[in-house]
């Protein structure tokens, strides 16, 4: 191998060109000295460092602004809804409420969901991925036949179903709101973990198979520290991509539960809820349903962004989603 | 054999089930390594020698298979053991390095916390800091100028050589009895190679190691092995102290290896083995290097040719060995 010889870049990029010509399924790994290339890749980004921006102002706007705003319970009953102005940028809604106000309290709870989700989903997906991936054989089949079944399954009339059950008692835990944002999150977590459990699956496939992994077996490595140390640092891209798409999909199917009225449940504010309350008033009050779904369109359409953005960035050669 | 072997292999058999039938890549293969002493196991791609050494390690995967003879290590069978056991054994009393170092290293893992991993999955009870010092020491022992900066590197960040010490490091990180180095130079220049195999044998020498080095490359068995075993399809062909196989090789396998090495002064021409290797999935009629053997008659067809004792420790699996 000639290539061999040659600067320490040469030999690098040698050595990705081999892995990209020779090797397709070969998951390119994060060299954590790449972070600062990703880092750099990602600032210039346009979109996907204003997406950031944006993403950054709504959650400051929801967990900070929120308490500048006009109380979002305060009702003036003698007043009738009135459209945007100045004292009320988003207007009133039926109970003259302040609608900006009820947007960011709204937010709050919507992102926490989100997030939520994301992370424990994820933490659901790569928990069965790697463990189907590293394993193989039957407990691979178990899993990924699981998976294909789960992924099936059609999830908003079985969400709805189990909404409605409301409140589950969990013995000695106390009860499960399923309504409740928590209840929300747990439903909504079960649902999304199956695109990164099949991504996982298929990195650590691959990155199994890899030297360093007999590397680390001939010092005494278990299998769990394998796991651990050696295969999941190396799909971090692919799980930091998919988390964000999560948040993304979360943010809809929150908004599509609450607007069929299955999600979370007024008072409590959520973004679906807002949206699915004032829809029957669309001629009459339309900014209670045009600003709600405004936001909810840029937030999801800002998480996209970034996520592909984190996928640039990452691993510019790998198409990420299963 | 003076002292009483460190690690023996019996009559050790691996195959591979495949779709394309039963593949015997190692069919009997015997040798032994006594404390301190440095093994070469020489033989072209495919000829079972790094499937011996996997073997040996308790790292052979599915479909390959240990179906028949053992591996002791003190007289301790190692294949029955169960995984938790092994691992035990694995970096404590039998450590391997690998061919190509810029794999071997995890590329995500600063090479420090790399070596310190290798000593705190033998003992948790080490603190990260004391890993961390301990792991500078061992790559100032392997040769790695500024070791105490150099542990923040990423892999990518070393040359070959300098990945491979850091493998060294982490292979001699719990002052393992025996060494297994799969070809360990192979993927390094020529220049860089020299100075491992020196590594190679200083550390041999400071720890006491017994060493099985892998090899294709004669070159490197000469000036760093006792003995020389010589592995063609699965099987060992000749065997013996390095002189002896060196000076007179009595099997016509070892013949075609030492006259395809090129000489130093660069006279003379090589002389290539013709033909290539017998698929190890077919049943093999004879002496597996027949149709490759300029020595082959009739009788080579018969059987499989058994090792035979030819002189003091220097046997040779070939009907002709003594005539050739």
């Amino acid at each position: 191998m000639s290539m061999r010889v040659g600067d320490e870049s040469g030999r690098a990029r040698a050595e990705s060109m081999d892995a990209g010509l020779l090797a397709p399924e070969v998951v390119p790994t994060i060299a954590a000295g790449q972070w600062q290339t990703a880092l750099r890749r990602f600032r210039r980004h346009r979109v996907a460092m204003t997406a950031l921006a944006f993403l950054v102002f709504m959650v400051l706007a929801c967990y900070v602004g929120a308490h500048f705003a006009p109380s979002p319970t305060e009702q003036h009953l003698t007043e009738p809804p009135s459209g945007p102005s100045w004292s009320h940028w988003f207007g009133t809604d039926e109970l003259s409420r302040d609608e900006l106000s009820r947007v960011l309290h709204g937010g709050q709870v919507s992102l926490r969901v989100a997030f939520g989700v994301a992370i424990l989903s994820t933490v659901l997906g790569v928990v069965i991925g790697a463990l189907a991936g590293f394993y193989r054989g039957w407990l691979d089949e178990l899993l990924m036949r699981f998976t294909d079944f789960w992924i099936a399954l059609p999830a908003l009339p079985i969400l709805a179903v189990v909404v409605s059950i409301g409140t589950i008692d969990l013995g000695p835990l106390g009860t499960l709101d399923l309504g409740s944002p928590f209840g929300i999150t747990l439903l909504l977590s079960l649902l999304l973990w199956g695109s990164i459990a099949r991504v996982v699956r298929g990195a650590t496939l691959s990155l199994r198979e890899r030297e360093f992994v007999d590397a680390s077996r001939t010092i005494g490595a278990s299998n769990t520290r394998i796991i651990v140390r050696h295969v999941l640092p190396n799909c971090f891209g692919l799980i930091a991509v998919n988390a964000t798409l999560v948040v993304a999909e979360a943010i809809l199917v929150e908004t599509t539960l609450s607007f069929l009225g299955f999600g979370i449940q007024p008072p409590t504010p959520s973004w679906g809820n807002l949206l699915a309350n004032s829809i029957d008033n669309l001629e009459d009050q339309w900014w209670l349903t045009v600003f709600p779904g405004l936001v909810i369109f840029l937030t999801v359409l800002a998480v996209n962004f970034l996520g592909d953005g984190l996928r640039d960035a990452l691993d510019p050669r790998q198409p990420v989603r299963a | 054999m003076s002292s009483a072997p460190l690690l023996e292999v019996d009559s050790l058999r691996v195959e591979f089930k495949t779709d394309a039938g039963t593949v015997r890549a190692v069919d009997g293969v015997s040798l032994s390594l006594a404390p301190g002493e440095r093994v070469a196991v020489v033989g072209e791609s495919g000829s079972g020698k790094t499937v011996t050494a996997l073997a040996v390690m308790g790292l052979l995967e599915p479909p390959g298979n240990i179906t028949g003879g053992d591996v002791r290590l003190d007289g301790r069978s190692l294949p029955p053991l169960p995984d938790n056991e092994y691992r035990r054994i694995r970096g404590r009393d039998i450590a391997m390095v690998f061919q190509d170092p810029m794999s071997a290293l995890n590329p995500a893992i600063r090479v420090g916390a790399q070596v310190a991993e290798a000593i705190t999955v033998h003992d948790p009870s080490v603190s990260r800091a004391a890993a961390r010092r301990r792991a500078v020491e061992l790559l100032e022992r392997v040769g790695i100028a500024a070791a105490a900066q150099r542990v923040r590197d990423y892999p990518h960040q070393l040359s070959g050589g300098m990945r491979q010490r850091v493998l060294l490091a982490m292979a001699l990180a719990n002052s393992p009895r025996v060494l297994i180095a799969d070809e360990p130079t192979t993927a390094l220049d020529v220049t860089t190679q020299a100075q491992i195999l020196e590594l190679l044998d200083s550390s041999r020498a400071d720890l006491g190691l017994s060493v099985l080095l892998v090899t294709h490359d004669l070159g490197v068995v000469a000036g760093h092995a006792d003995r020389v075993v010589v592995m063609y399809a699965g099987r060992i062909v000749e065997e013996g102290g390095v002189q002896q196989v060196f000076a007179s090789p009595r099997h016509p396998y070892t013949r075609g290896l030492l006259a395809s090495v090129p000489t130093a002064n660069g006279r003379g021409s090589l002389t290539p083995i013709p033909g290539a290797p017998p698929d190890l999935s077919q049943v093999l009629v004879g002496c597996p290097f027949h149709p490759r053997c300029a020595f082959a008659e009739a009788q080579c067809l018969d059987a499989v040719p058994p090792l035979v004792e030819l002189a003091d420790g220097h046997c040779a699996a070939c009907v002709r060995a003594r005539e050739i």
